[in-house]
């Protein structure tokens, strides 16, 4: 009868090890990737080995050991400006995720806690953004507003929230009707105490899986308008743009169009290999 | 049955009307001035004040918003600032091409996508099948796209990379080359076309491809699961005839709703690959009208797009309602 | 003798979860003539679905079965058969009708081409066989798709579907637990006179004793992937053999069964078996064990009892079980006439239903039509009906879950009513430990912490639960102790009323009667009024003071269990009664 007992007070150190056992080797990985890539994203700056905005060699260097991506037309170093790019890319996209999941998520939680005409209304409203083409609308809202990441942040945000809100109302409305809360509110638990102890935690998981997941979708959307000439203008290195700009170098210098655009794709590989491992982790547990 | 399409007709004319309307704030929110911009940046004020009143730009907001929608019905979108056309009549002149390209695309999407679920659930779950369908998820599309170009057209020499045809001048009446060859009796056109449409429709497809292919995976995972899979399998079916009978239908319609979301992405897509295959369609045209700034060209085609786009929801809702009799008609 | 139609003999099942490999079968032999039926007995997790799974050749997949042994059916060797030759031992040998009528059938395909599927059958005889399980109109059957369907229809077809394919085998997976009384003794007969007809064998797995005597030739107990005992029906429930046959008669209970006192129950686990392989399984368990039981594997064999053949060591001491003393009876409750602890007058409810019209309403449903119902204090109200009929919404209704459309409802105390929910392990919250969720009663109280947790530990031992489980998250306990932490929530502050809905219905018969004790001593010990809700008449006469029968929204009858179920006044009491499954079968009408 022991047993138990001790299961509860080892739960912790029990559950680590369970996660790693249920994540697997490349997913693990990719969890680490994330946290490396978002420190290289915070101190870019310092990390640069060239200056990113100024001519340090010849223009049209291969990649070599001096310079892993080569130079551009000017004589740039093109991995100083990809570690750049990466800040510009990388940090914009887990910002618009935070906002939107916020946001998304509160009125999920409010229109599912509270049901009746307030479920009504926000679902209604909700189910109006999602049928609507967000891609195409966003790209016209940039377009009308003026390019820039700012502009291109808030557009995507408007067009993205409207999911997690979906996905966190669903949630809270089938645990909402579990016996687990129907019997916490029998034992007297109401408000704010039911809310946050007996139904946030359970709608979490499913919200921190989509998200996780979405950090690619995010980042590629983002360097979509990029590369369409929608973000930040000329000098600011973009991922997106850096390789739109040198398209039609693509036949000479490959690297050029090809790198920023293979640094883009590295980042999401990365998140999403994070985000299976975290849903294998939270199925698992 | 008539009820409820009743009910779905009067949701799609909703949704429309609340398109019409984003186009519409957007038109009216812009840090430029149409009228400027239509009469020339030398123009003196007089002319455009004129401009303006003739634009009806002093109307109430609301006497504008029903003129809108009075244009659109007619077909009326306004006229492009960088070609002075009619926004409508380039739409007509440059939608053919990315019909076909688009429509080639969601082919080869949907192809891909079968032949992935099938690889998928015959291979053991960690091999290296998902974490190439991971890989490719994650591929942006200029990534791929230039990937195509690069290897295919310039190094390998296999397939062309740029325009839609190697003749020039070839106008078919449906203005899709791949039929329009066979239509004047010229089939070597029609081949061309289809040597030009692989690469730009591969690169279009990948995303498309993934996506279908995941949402299928997972509903056909979910449904394998149930009593009634068994049931098939005790009478003896074969596993193709139980995944194939039993397993498909029940799991079309998250798929389903997967190909509908991905039309929408598909435009977005197309902007870029036609710009990087040379693709004289929408895409281009959008593309060129950002970076000349021209609103009335670029919310034209957002607002056709978009109509589009819920039309072919609404219809894949209707699907998903007959592949399913639990859903009340 | 004829030659039977299948043979099992030695036959090892392991499957690995995780990487844990687990033996699910150990050793079973026995053998089928055809038209005959055997029922498979044990409780959950001893094997018995495993063994249709194992002869159908569809064990799980992703569990890496290994089976070792022989499985002979009509002279087809199962284990280690080529996929093709399994398929045909599936469409021509043997079929399955299974647990959950509800999920069994395609969705999306209409009864008619399920049908067709299963043997090839024109149409003709697709009609003929609905027509043979007694459905109603089969025409319109066939067309329909499965959600229109009832779950008792739902079952007819799924018999049909695998009778018509006339095979020589039947595994019917407790094919009417998901079913109400009244259709799972029309199935059971159906299935009776459809083996007669076609000389099909039948394999019944059931964990109801009852069922099995009822139904079946044979039966064959299981006992952790080994078969504990197996002989004639009549024989093993009159001279059990086996230390665990003899238990489980015990503790299952009927009409009969003494409701003045605690139920008997199975011995729980003692310790763990050092060398599984070398011993009795049962003897943890077993009261009679005895130290060769630890030490030697016990063969099946023949015994004094009856004509069958049993897994004991020391068969003859099972008849001392049966004599074994009996608990103390029931303390005398007291019955507070003039109080009351719950009254609905005149209470009504609809529900929407069906497809919504354009103008979005829908239809509303009566399911409670002016129902008027009063617990005095102290009192214990058994609420008896079928599905539909009712009862669950009068529970939600007491328990201020539900808003009646009309009547009043009345409870006379401070502390609301408590909910003793069906299935207790989704009762619980899975992310806070059972602690958190007890204390949660006690926040009102605003005692300090320290206090808090000792009232806690209190109601753990008062339902029986060690309290260092106080901690625990409910993913770590049994499902046994899942239910007491549930009952521990509800008397943690007593409430006046308890409401228990259908407590015991997904149970093992000795885990219902270890919570009817429970329950039946909590609410003597408290002093709490109870409603009961159940659709077993027999667990409602053991543990009520007076049983109420619902049909459709409407009380029928009510009043005290024994002289209700001796001389009902109302048709459908009779049809209720008369539908109850009886160890002595043939006595039935």
């Amino acid at each position: 009868m022991n047993a138990p007992a001790q299961a509860a007070r080892t739960r912790r150190s029990r559950n680590w090890g369970h996660f790693f056992g249920q994540v697997g080797w490349l997913e693990t990985a990719g969890i680490v990737g994330v946290l490396l890539i978002t420190l290289v994203a915070i101190f870019a700056n310092w990390l640069t080995p060239y200056d990113p905005m100024l001519r340090v060699a010849d223009s049209y260097l291969p990649p070599t050991l001096e310079h892993f991506f080569g130079t551009d037309e000017i004589g740039r170093d093109l991995f100083s400006r990809v570690l750049l790019g990466v800040q510009y890319t990388w940090l914009p996209g887990i910002g618009v995720i935070a906002v939107t999941l916020l946001f998304g998520g509160f009125l999920g939680l409010v229109a599912g806690a509270v049901g009746g005409w307030v479920d009504t209304l926000i679902l209604r409203f909700v189910e109006l953004f999602l049928v609507l083409p967000s891609t195409l609308i966003a790209l016209a809202v940039v377009a009308a507003l003026g390019p820039g990441l700012l502009n291109t942040m808030i557009a995507i945000t408007i067009f993205w929230w409207p999911w997690y809100a979906r996905i966190c109302r669903d949630e809270i409305r089938r645990l909402n009707t579990r016996p687990h809360v129907e019997a916490a509110r029998v034992s007297g638990v109401g408000g704010m105490r039911l809310i946050l102890r007996y139904l946030l935690p359970g709608a979490i998981p499913t919200l921190l899986v989509a998200a996780t997941l979405d950090v690619a979708n995010i980042i590629l959307t983002m360097s979509l308008m990029s590369f369409l000439g929608l973000g930040q203008p000329a000098p600011a290195p973009e991922l997106g743009a850096m390789s739109s700009r040198a398209l039609e170098s693509l036949t000479v210098y490959w690297w050029l169009p090809i790198m920023p655009a293979a640094v883009i794709f590295f980042m999401c590989f990365v998140a999403n290999l994070a985000g299976d491992g975290i849903r294998a982790a939270l199925r698992g547990a | 049955m008539l009820g409820y399409l009743g009910k779905r007709l009067i949701g799609l004319v909703a949704v429309l009307l609340v398109m019409s309307f984003i186009v519409f704030c957007l038109q009216s929110i812009i840090p430029v001035d149409p009228a400027r911009a239509m009469a020339g940046p030398t123009a003196p004020l007089a002319t455009v004040e004129m401009v303006r009143e003739k634009l009806g730009l002093n109307d109430p907001l609301s006497t504008q918003y029903v003129r809108f929608l009075g244009n659109l019905a007619e077909g009326n979108l306004g006229t492009s600032i960088r070609t002075r056309q009619p926004v409508a009549a380039d739409i007509r002149k440059y939608a053919p091409a990315s019909i076909e390209l688009g429509l080639v695309a969601m082919l080869f999407g949907v192809a891909i996508a079968a032949v992935l679920a099938i690889l998928q659930n015959s291979s053991p779950r960690s091999g290296p099948v998902p974490v190439l369908v991971l890989a490719a998820g994650s591929t942006p599309i200029f990534l791929s796209a230039l990937l195509l170009v690069y290897g295919f057209w310039f190094k390998l020499g296999w397939l062309p990379g740029m325009g839609r045809l190697d003749i020039r001048r070839f106008a078919g009446p449906t203005g899709l080359n791949l039929i329009d060859g066979f239509l004047v009796g010229k089939p070597e056109v029609s081949l061309n076309a289809l040597s030009h449409l692989i690469l730009p429709g591969l690169a279009l497809a990948l995303p498309i491809a993934i996506a279908v292919s995941r949402s299928l995976n997972g509903a056909l995972h979910d449904v394998l699961k149930q009593s009634y899979i068994r049931t098939g399998r005790g009478k003896g079916l074969s596993e193709a005839t139980v995944v194939l009978r039993h397993g498909l239908r029940n799991a079309a319609s998250a798929p389903l709703a997967m190909i509908g979301l991905q039309v929408g992405l598909l435009f977005g897509n197309l902007l870029i690959v036609e710009r990087i295959f040379a693709w004289p369609g929408l895409g281009l045209y959008t593309v060129q009208a950002f970076s000349s700034s021209d609103l009335p060209a670029v919310l034209g085609v957002s607002m056709v797009f978009g109509a589009f786009y819920i039309v072919v929801n609404a219809l894949i809702e209707i699907c998903q309602s007959l592949a399913d009799p639990r859903i009340g008609l | 003798m004829t030659e039977p139609v299948l043979t099992i003999a030695d036959l090892s099942v392991v499957l690995s979860r995780d990487g844990h490999a687990n033996k699910v079968l150990d050793g079973i032999s026995f053998s089928a003539s055809p038209g005959e039926i055997i029922a498979l007995v044990g409780e959950s997790g001893s094997g018995k679905s495993t063994i249709g799974l194992a002869l159908q050749g569809l064990l799980p997949r992703e569990s890496t079965p290994q089976v070792t042994g022989s499985i002979r059916l009509a002279g087809t060797e199962i284990v280690g058969a080529g996929e093709r030759a399994l398929r045909s031992a599936r469409r021509h040998l043997v079929r399955a009708v299974s647990q959950d009528p509800m999920g069994a059938l395609n969705p999306t395909m209409t009864i008619r081409r399920q049908m067709r599927e299963s043997c090839g059958a024109d149409d003709a005889t697709i009609i003929e066989w609905l027509g043979r399980t007694g459905l109603p109109d089969p025409e319109r059957i066939a067309d329909a798709f499965p959600h229109r369907l009832s779950g008792g229809q739902r079952q007819r077809v799924l018999i049909a579907m695998s009778m018509m394919a006339a095979p020589k085998l039947l595994i019917a997976d407790e094919p009417t637990t998901a079913l109400d009384v009244t259709i799972q003794a029309q199935i059971l007969d159906l299935l009776r006179d459809l083996a007669r007809e076609q000389q099909t064998a039948i394999l019944f797995v059931t964990h109801d004793l009852s069922v099995a005597a009822s139904l079946a030739d044979r039966v064959l107990v299981l006992y952790a992937g080994r078969v504990a005992e197996i002989g004639g029906v009549r024989d093993v429930i009159a001279n059990p053999a086996h230390p665990y046959s003899a238990g489980l008669l015990s503790a299952r209970f009927d009409f009969t069964s003494d409701r003045l006192r605690p139920l008997p129950t199975l011995p729980l686990e003692r310790q763990r078996l050092a060398d599984a392989a070398s011993a009795c399984a049962y003897a943890p368990r077993c009261t009679l064990a005895q130290a060769d039981c630890l030490t030697v594997r016990p063969p099946l064999r023949a015994v004094p009892e009856h004509a069958g053949l049993a897994a004991c060591l020391h068969p003859e001491a099972t008849p001392q079980l049966t004599r074994a003393a009996e608990a103390a009876p029931w303390m005398n409750t007291e019955i507070q006439k003039s109080a009351v602890a719950l009254e609905l007058f005149n209470v009504s409810k609809s529900f929407p239903t069906g497809a919504r019209t354009l103008w979005g309403g829908r239809q509303p449903r009566p399911v409670l039509k002016s129902v008027n119902l009063v617990i005095k204090q102290g009192e214990c109200v058994a609420l008896v009906g079928e599905s539909g009929s009712g009862k669950s919404t009068i529970l939600r209704i007491a328990a201020g879950l539900l808003t009646p459309d009309s009547g009043d409802v009345s409870r006379v105390d401070k502390v609301p009513p408590q909910v003793v929910f069906q299935d207790a392990v989704s009762a619980l919250t899975p992310w806070l430990s059972i602690g958190e969720q007890i204390s949660e009663r006690l926040r009102p109280e605003g005692l300090k912490r320290d206090a808090r947790r000792a009232r806690v530990v209190e109601a753990l031992q008062l339902v029986g639960l060690d309290p260092v489980l106080i901690d625990a998250l409910p993913a770590e306990l049994s499902g046994g102790q899942c239910q007491r932490a549930v009952v521990a929530r509800a008397v943690v502050v007593p409430p006046k009323l308890l409401l228990c809905d259908e407590p015991i219905s997904a149970m093992d018969v000795s885990l219902a009667a270890t919570t009817l004790n429970l329950l039946g001593d909590l609410r003597r010990r408290l002093g709490m009024a109870m409603l009961f809700v159940t659709h077993d008449l027999a667990a409602a006469r053991i543990i009520a003071d007076r049983i109420a029968v619902l049909q459709h929204g409407e009380m029928v009858e009510d009043g005290d269990p024994d002289a209700l179920i001796a001389s009902p006044k109302a048709d459908y009491t009779r049809t209720l009664i008369a539908a109850m499954p009886t160890l002595h079968a043939g006595a039935r009408p």
